[in-house]
This record gives C-alpha cells, sequence and structure tokens, in this order.
C-alpha cells in the first residue's frame, strides 16, 4: 500500500506485488486510520505499506494492530514513538522547509507550501514545470 | 507542481500517536540525504532509535560534465561560416578555417552513438563528473593528466617538504 507514488506502485507490481495506491482523506487524522485500515484486507499478499510524503498514519498507528502488515517502510519521513507529535520531532532537527517561513494557513485549518517556494524546498530535483 | 498541491489538515501535524506501529513491526527508513522538507539528520535518528534497516540516498541531483571530442554534427560545416581573413593573419585565423573545413566529416565521433552514451550515464547511481566521448578526447585527456602528473612526480619531494613534519629536506630560506 502505497500513498501516491505511481511509479514506485508499478515497480512493484512489475514485480509480483499486489500494491495499492492509497490517497488518505486531508482531513483528522483518524480518517486516515479508518480510510487505509481496509485496503490489506483486500490484497492478497502480505504488505509492506510505505509511508511516503503523505500523510503515514497508517505507518504511525495503525499498522500495529493489522495482522497483515509484515513490515513498514518509510520513504524520507517522520517516524514519531507513541504519545509523541510529528511537530515535535521536527523541532529535534528543524528541516529548511521549517526554517524557511513557507508554511501557510488557509482560514479554516489547511497548510500548504507559498506557491513561490515550492519548487525549491519540495521538489529541487525535478523540472520546475 | 506548485498549483497541484494538496493541502493538509494542518491539526495532524500534532495529532498525538496512540500506538506506534514500529514498536512492533519490521521497518525500513529510506533516508533521502538531500530532503529539505524534513531533514535527513531527524530520518537518521528515527531510523537509528527504531533500529529500522536504513538505506540512504544522496541528493537527487547529480551533475556530469561531458567532454567529446569531435563529432559528425555538421558543427563545422553549413552551420558555421568561415572566413580566411586578412592575409596579416594567415597563420592563425587562416589556419584555424583551413583546418575546420577540412576537418569537417572527418571527426572520429559518431553523434548516434552519443546520444546513448550520455543516456547511460543519467541511469547510474554513481554517474561520472566528467565523460569523456571519443577516442580524440580520452587521449588527450590521458595524455594532459600524465604529463601533469609526471610533472607533480618530478617536484614531489618539494611538494612534500612543506609539512611542519616532513622526511624531506626544506630549502633553506634564501637571504
Amino acid at each position: 500500500m502505497v500513498p501516491g507514488r505511481k511509479a514506485f506502485t508499478t515497480f512493484l507490481s512489475r514485480n509480483g506485488y499486489n500494491a495499492s495506491i492509497v490517497q488518505e482523506p486531508e482531513t483528522p487524522f483518524q480518517d486516515h486510520v479508518t480510510a487505509t485500515t481496509g485496503i490489506p484486507r483486500s490484497a492478497r499478499r502480505p504488505e509492506h505499506p510505505c509511508r511516503a510524503q503523505l500523510w503515514g498514519s497508517r505507518n504511525y498507528e495503525s499498522g500495529h494492530t493489522d495482522p497483515s502488515v509484515v513490515g513498514l517502510v518509510y520513504v524520507a519521513a517522520h517516524m514519531p514513538d507513541s504519545g509523541e507529535k510529528e511537530s515535535d520531532d521536527g523541532k529535534r532537527f528543524p528541516s529548511d522547509l521549517a526554517k524557511s517561513g513557507a508554511i501557510k494557513k488557509t482560514p479554516d485549518g489547511f497548510t500548504y507550501i507559498d506557491p513561490a517556494q515550492f519548487h525549491g524546498l519540495f521538489a529541487a530535483d525535478l523540472p520546475s514545470d | 507542481m506548485a498549483r497541484s498541491q494538496v493541502l493538509h489538515f494542518a491539526d495532524n501535524f500534532s495529532a498525538t500517536i496512540a500506538i506506534a506501529a514500529w514498536r512492533t513491526k519490521p521497518s525500513w527508513m529510506i533516508v533521502a540525504g538531500g530532503d529539505r522538507t524534513i531533514n535527513p539528520d531527524l530520518e537518521r535518528w528515527y531510523a537509528k532509535r527504531a533500529g529500522s534497516h536504513t538505506v540512504e540516498v544522496a541528493g537527487a541531483s547529480k551533475v556530469t560534465i561531458v567532454e567529446p571530442g569531435g563529432f559528425r554534427t555538421d558543427f563545422a560545416g553549413s552551420s558555421t561560416q568561415l572566413s580566411e581573413g586578412h592575409p596579416e593573419y594567415d597563420a592563425t585565423v587562416g589556419t584555424t578555417a583551413r583546418f575546420q573545413r577540412d576537418y569537417n566529416g572527418k571527426q572520429p565521433g559518431d553523434p548516434k552513438k552519443a546520444a546513448p552514451a550520455i543516456v547511460q550515464v543519467t541511469q547510474e547511481q554513481k554517474p561520472p563528473l566528467r565523460l569523456l566521448l571519443g577516442s580524440d578526447a580520452y587521449k588527450r585527456a590521458e595524455k594532459n593528466d600524465l604529463a601533469r602528473l609526471e610533472d607533480a612526480k618530478t617536484w614531489k619531494e618539494l611538494s612534500l617538504s612543506t609539512d611542519f613534519e616532513s622526511e624531506f629536506p626544506h630549502p633553506a630560506r634564501t637571504k
């Protein structure tokens, strides 16, 4: 189960794995856990959920209880412990993004990266378009 | 890309994790060495704490300088205007112009072979900083670098004599 990451999923499928892509709802955390929990039950093989740049609720939490989850892969990801918050862990080693002031917030409580700084901070190794 | 970014629910950044799955399941961490969104040192710290199998990927951007020899791209032919110039400059400008005209079409390099060679290094995990293309480029670089090495060897004792602790005698200061 791979949030986003189409190329990676294609690679896994080609190598005989049953890979699914999950887009977690960009709403409260518990929704992610609910949304991703049903996925492995429909998969034939044991799964390695992969926490990509999107929310890793599955890896963070719900993978603990699901017996079909045999391993957890964190791709450049947060890996908080029980009782921790991702935002607090981030303060241990602040990122360039955190220091940039480029994280903006909408009035209804959603965050995004200032489009003018997005490429340099989030995808500097990709073509700018 | 910036315009298609998906907005995140802000409170999720500060959601408290009830049970960390990595406590009970084997885990893998892929550290992005050039990550600017999450500090790579934090990714390493997480992986160490969890005892994860760790794979480190260096910064994603890699640079290769292609150093080609002569290739039959018609660069020196119809795409260049050649002029003999004034007779006073015949020994330099004239000679160069004649060389270019005669050399065009005789370069050893095949452009159709150069392109896939360049594509190949883009697929390498560890591409070279410099990629020579063509036998002429290779021979010239080899000759140049060997000459430089010979020079270095000739003066090696003097080069090494300037360390605080050196087995080689340092030349006395001239008055």
